[in-house]
């Protein structure tokens, strides 16, 4: 009998999170240990604050920054203005979940000493394979 | 050593992985929902009933349970909890042949290498088959 686990994606370790801002094309991205006020279009400041910060001017014209706090579990969450909304959509968001699994299940592996044999996309679906050394 | 997959579902950004004691360190990376994916259970009927109803009343990590894993019998394996087939001799080889319901069911007497066509099975099945939910 077998066993399979789903898992949500939830943004957990900030370095990954990084990582998959890079990939989804925002190489510009400030951390922070204490969150910082993000800044709205006019160049205000924000109540708002966030660890993780995109700035505006990485985002495009009329932008507010994209920030991510970290909750007090761990796990960050996203701060997106309605103005933005459109941009980081929920198409993005998922764009954005899919490099993070990636990174996170990535970094899984080197830790835990698992050789990468190769990733395989089909139907919408991207499996990445491992082998576990340890395993008897 | 043993293969470990994980399955990224690119329409929601989930994640899928078959429960290995390596796998467990991937369960870090959101939040979790556990399910049955198949069973190996004996290929033949009664032996099948008696291994279905042991279980039935018996946790999986008893010595029961245990027990019943050890039966000197055949095994086959049956993937219908994700939706999937009972393993043929053409699922194994994959082929899409001629479907005679049981007469080509793939077995085992070996219950380790059930399990391995099993896992070889799901990992196939969840890239092309199931849906992440």
């Amino acid at each position: 009998m077998s066993k399979y686990n789903t898992i949500q994606t939830e943004y957990k370790d900030g370095e990954c999170l990084v990582e998959a801002l890079n990939d989804v094309g925002y190489t510009e991205v400030e951390v922070h240990e204490l969150p910082q006020n993000l800044v709205g279009y006019h160049g205000d400041l924000r109540q708002q604050k966030a660890h993780i910060i995109v700035r505006r001017k990485h985002i495009g014209m009329s932008a507010n920054d994209l920030g991510f706090l970290r909750n007090a579990d761990g796990s960050y969450s996203q701060i997106v203005s309605d103005f933005d909304s459109s941009k980081h959509n929920a198409e993005w968001n998922v764009r954005l979940k899919c490099a993070y699994g990636e990174r996170g299940a990535m970094k899984v592996a080197q830790k835990k000493g698992f050789k990468y044999l190769g990733k395989i996309v089909m139907s919408g679906k991207v499996q990445y394979r491992f082998m576990d050394r340890s395993a008897s | 050593m043993a293969e470990i997959t994980i399955t990224i579902d690119q329409s929601t950004g989930d994640m899928l992985f078959l429960e290995t004691s390596g796998a467990q360190a991937f369960k870090a990376l959101g939040r979790l929902r556990t399910r049955r994916a198949s069973h190996v259970e004996p290929y033949e009927f009664w032996p099948r009933v008696a291994f279905t109803a042991i279980r039935m009343l018996v946790s999986d990590s008893s010595r029961v349970a245990e027990w019943t894993r050890g039966w000197g019998c055949k095994w086959r394996v049956n993937t219908k909890p994700v939706g999937g087939p009972i393993l043929t001799w053409g699922d194994m080889l994959g082929l899409k042949v001629f479907k005679c319901p049981d007469s080509d069911t793939a077995w085992w007497y070996d219950r380790k290498r059930a399990i391995e066509a099993e896992k070889r099975f799901l990992n196939e099945f969840f890239l092309k088959g199931v849906s992440i939910e």
